[in-house]
């Protein structure tokens, strides 16, 4: 695959808008996320943030506005800019009669990856999933469901990673796991878009925050400055405190880019 | 082409499918089980196949009409049009379903749909299914029809070729048809082909019912009329290959002609497909919610009913059997509403109709009732059927097993028998007046479909079956599901006997009043029904909670 060039944004999002008959679930959304950035996205139940995740992979069609990705319209250019990302669902669905093995088999024919099989094996022990290589998705944990899915966002090595809610059903291990492995995906370039209610974690993780509530952007930039903008008069407001408070004002006048 | 990403998916799902046949083998219970799944299917086969070669054929077995008028009816004017209204009614189906015409699974969706892979090729692999039900269909058609056809390859290769059109014409439409949105366009679009549809039926229908009534006539006029003729038009190459006699050489001009449309149906599905495909995402999201409450054996419950929109009083609590007996009556009111409503009604029609033919069509009336209860305890699952996902739930609740199994049952009886047994009270009372006898009656059918119930919750809990969603490669599966059928039909029949016999004897051998020998038949049933819970409790107990039953 060719390398992305460094300093262009991996993914650009303008004016995305979606509207679902009359419901308006993301409402003109622009940002950009650069190579290496870890984004984590925040809003409460409801707020846009699979809509959003789904329309940058192509899952849906925007009612309006532009998806870019590795500089290709994923609407216009699908092929090309699908090649770049990988998505990890909030609840992935396997395909029952095939095994963890055979999914990373066919996640590499379907992106064109020639030689898996090293990279496959090493993604297994790195996610425990040796022993259950053989095994039928529908024998698998929640968990383990979930692991088969990160694994699989790994093999082509995208320039840019969407992972909804990925720490549902992980044990401590695996959240360990998965984070050791975000950072250091981030650290050779690929951007990773991070959904989760998981606050702390989020906290450690991510170098950037993008926070929408409503379909809208409330906040966009790094905890630090979010936590100067919302912290009030406190010394050092945590981030679920950030939260609370930036959802709480959804046409905030504290956020930078408006 | 086909994107190698797709060709390793089907590869791997085909293997997949072998795979799960084979795990299935793993028990001896589970090998004859399969044994007998295959050999069901293998005699069914085989004896087609063998009709289809003249095995099984001495002096003819087909129906005297159909050799009778074997030339007119083989020809393509006759068999064209039909092939029309068939397409029409598939069209009509699969708009007005209320599943997306063209389904994706949501493993399908998380994967491909975010894959660097084209859209249309996507929606080739989904024609997959379509290409294989439509091989399987018409092989099954094409050896069934060797009487009235020429040759069964070509009628195979017509059938195949008109299966595949008119899915994917009926795909197509219904796509297109979902993305004219809610308004004027659709609903127009929609009774112009109910419109179409029905005036082209009515038309065939005074062509064939006017004038001489000899069959060679009717054919006849069908052949000649310009409307029929050439509204089918389109379809005659399908009909002219599925009756072409032995020169292969049809299969070239007309085959080809068929096999033309399939690709560009295909094209014409691609192009309207992107214009739909929000809808298709949701409506295969709903889909394939349903399909696993099927899995669960949830046939008839929807996704949240309307909750809080029907409340029951509060029951009194003896020993748990309350609570219990409410939430499931509760839970059947609010997601088999309609079903229940349309049984209710067809009760009420049915005592109309007794009482408008003064008694007559009683016999009738009470085959209906028992008939509807036997389906309703078969097919509604309001106990443990439903709760198959609850099994810790409800063990760990502080009620005894028993109690539980009376509450579980009784409350999918009160749904199952209660419109029957509202349709045999308003029957027997219009024959017989207000008297206690439609009481007995009615009461009769209640106990009777108790029975029914705990005998189906015992068959679940001491083998739990996969659903027939979930019967690919799963040969034990299919071959379990033959077993059980077998066995509730001893079952029902043994139940009929034993618990009649008492009443029976009481009236017509010792001749005691039609009350009594009721009574007596409703005590024999609620004994028998006793049994069977005590029963469905001791096997409740037993049931392995960690057991993967969708395994």
């Amino acid at each position: 695959m060719e390398a992305h060039a460094p300093n262009t944004p991996v993914a650009q999002v303008s004016g995305f808008r979606k509207v679902y008959n009359t419901t308006v679930a993301v409402d003109n959304l622009d940002f950009t996320v650069e190579p290496g950035a870890i984004l984590g996205l925040l809003g409460p139940n409801g707020a846009g943030k699979t809509t959003l995740l789904r329309g940058m992979a192509g899952i849906i069609p925007p009612t309006r506005g532009w998806l870019l990705i590795g500089g290709h319209d994923v609407v216009r250019e699908p092929v090309e800019a699908k090649q770049r990302l990988a998505y990890v669902p909030d609840d992935p669905h396997l395909f029952d009669a095939l095994t963890v093995w055979e999914h990373l088999e066919f996640i590499a024919a379907l992106y064109g990856v020639a030689d898996y099989e090293p990279k496959a094996d090493a993604l297994l022990e790195r996610f425990e999933l040796t022993r259950q290589r053989n095994t039928m998705a529908h024998e698998l944990s929640r968990g383990m469901r979930q692991k088969v899915a990160i694994a699989c966002a790994y093999i082509h090595a995208p320039q840019l990673i969407l992972m909804d809610e990925p720490m549902t059903g992980l044990d401590p291990r695996g959240i360990r796991t998965l984070k050791e492995s975000i950072t250091e995906e981030a650290a050779k370039g690929t951007a990773v878009i991070v959904s989760s209610h998981l606050l702390a974690l989020i906290q450690d993780l991510c170098t950037s925050l993008l926070i929408i509530h409503h379909g809208r952007k409330v906040y966009m930039g790094s905890a630090t400055q979010a936590r100067s903008l919302f912290g009030e008069r406190e010394t050092d407001p945590s981030l679920e405190d950030v939260f609370f408070r930036a959802t709480g004002q959804a046409d905030s006048p504290f956020n930078p880019s408006t | 082409m086909l994107h190698p990403g797709i060709v390793t998916l089907i590869r791997l799902r085909m293997k997949g499918v072998v795979r799960q046949f084979l795990h299935s083998l793993r028990r001896p219970r589970h090998i004859a089980l399969s044994l007998l799944g295959l050999g069901l299917i293998s005699l069914y086969l085989v004896s087609l196949v063998a009709s289809a070669m003249g095995i099984l054929e001495e002096g003819g077995s087909h129906a005297p009409f159909m050799v009778e008028y074997r030339d007119a009816l083989a020809t393509p004017a006759i068999l064209a049009p039909l092939l029309l209204i068939f397409a029409l009614l598939g069209v009509l189906l699969t708009l007005l379903l209320p599943t997306a015409p063209l389904a994706f699974q949501p493993n399908e969706i998380d994967w491909l749909f975010p894959a660097p892979v084209p859209r249309w090729q996507v929606i080739l692999y989904r024609l997959w299914g379509v290409l294989l039900q439509s091989v399987v269909i018409s092989f099954l058609i094409a050896m069934g029809m060797h009487a009235v056809s020429g040759n069964v390859v070509l009628t195979f290769h017509g059938l195949l070729f008109y299966w595949l059109c008119a899915n994917l014409a009926a795909i197509t439409i219904a796509q297109w048809h979902r993305g004219l949105g809610n308004g004027v366009r659709k609903w127009g679009s929609l009774v112009a082909l109910v419109g179409g549809t029905a005036s082209y039926a009515a038309h065939i229908g005074f062509a064939v019912t006017g004038g001489p009534t000899t069959a060679e006539g009717v054919l006849e006029r069908v052949a000649a009329d310009p409307i029929i003729q050439g509204a089918a038009l389109p379809l005659r190459p399908f009909a002219i290959l599925i009756f072409a006699q032995a020169p292969w050489s049809i299969l070239a001009p007309h085959g080809l002609v068929c096999l033309a449309l399939v690709p560009t149906l295909a094209v014409a599905l691609c192009r309207v497909h992107e214009k739909s495909i929000e809808r298709i995402v949701a409506e295969s999201e709903r889909h394939y919610q349903r399909l696993e409450r099927f899995r669960r054996g949830q046939l008839f419950q929807g996704p949240s009913g309307s909750a809080g929109s029907l409340r029951l009083p509060r029951f009194p609590h003896w020993s748990g059997f309350g609570p219990l007996y409410r939430r499931q009556v509760m839970a059947g009111l609010r997601q088999s509403r309609k079903l229940l409503l349309v049984f209710l009604a067809l009760a009420l029609a049915g005592g109309a109709g007794a009482l408008f033919t003064g008694g007559r069509g009683m016999g009738a009336l009470g085959v209906l009732a028992i008939v509807a209860a036997v389906y309703g305890a078969w097919f509604l699952p309001f106990d443990f059927r439903a709760d198959r996902s609850r099994m810790e739930w409800l063990r760990a609740f502080p009620v005894k097993a028993v109690t539980l199994a009376w509450a579980q049952t009784a409350a999918n009886a009160t749904l199952a028998g209660g419109p029957p047994a509202a349709l045999m009270f308003v029957g027997v009372l219009v024959v017989d007046g207000l008297s206690p006898t439609p009481f007995v009656a009615a009461f009769l059918l209640l106990s009777f479909t108790l029975c029914l119930s705990a005998v189906e919750n015992l068959l679940f809990l001491l083998f739990p079956q996969h659903s027939m969603f979930n019967m690919r490669g799963n040969l034990h599966a299919m071959g379990q599901a033959y077993a059980l059928f077998f066995i509730r039909f001893v079952f029902y029949s043994a139940l009929l006997f034993a618990t009649s016999l008492p009443g029976g004897l009481a009236l017509l051998v010792f001749e005691w009043p039609v009350f009594i020998s009721g009574l007596m038949a409703v005590f024999s049933m609620l004994l028998a029904a006793s049994g069977f819970i005590c029963l469905t409790a001791w096997a409740f107990e037993r049931y392995d909670i960690s057991r993967e039953i969708d395994a």
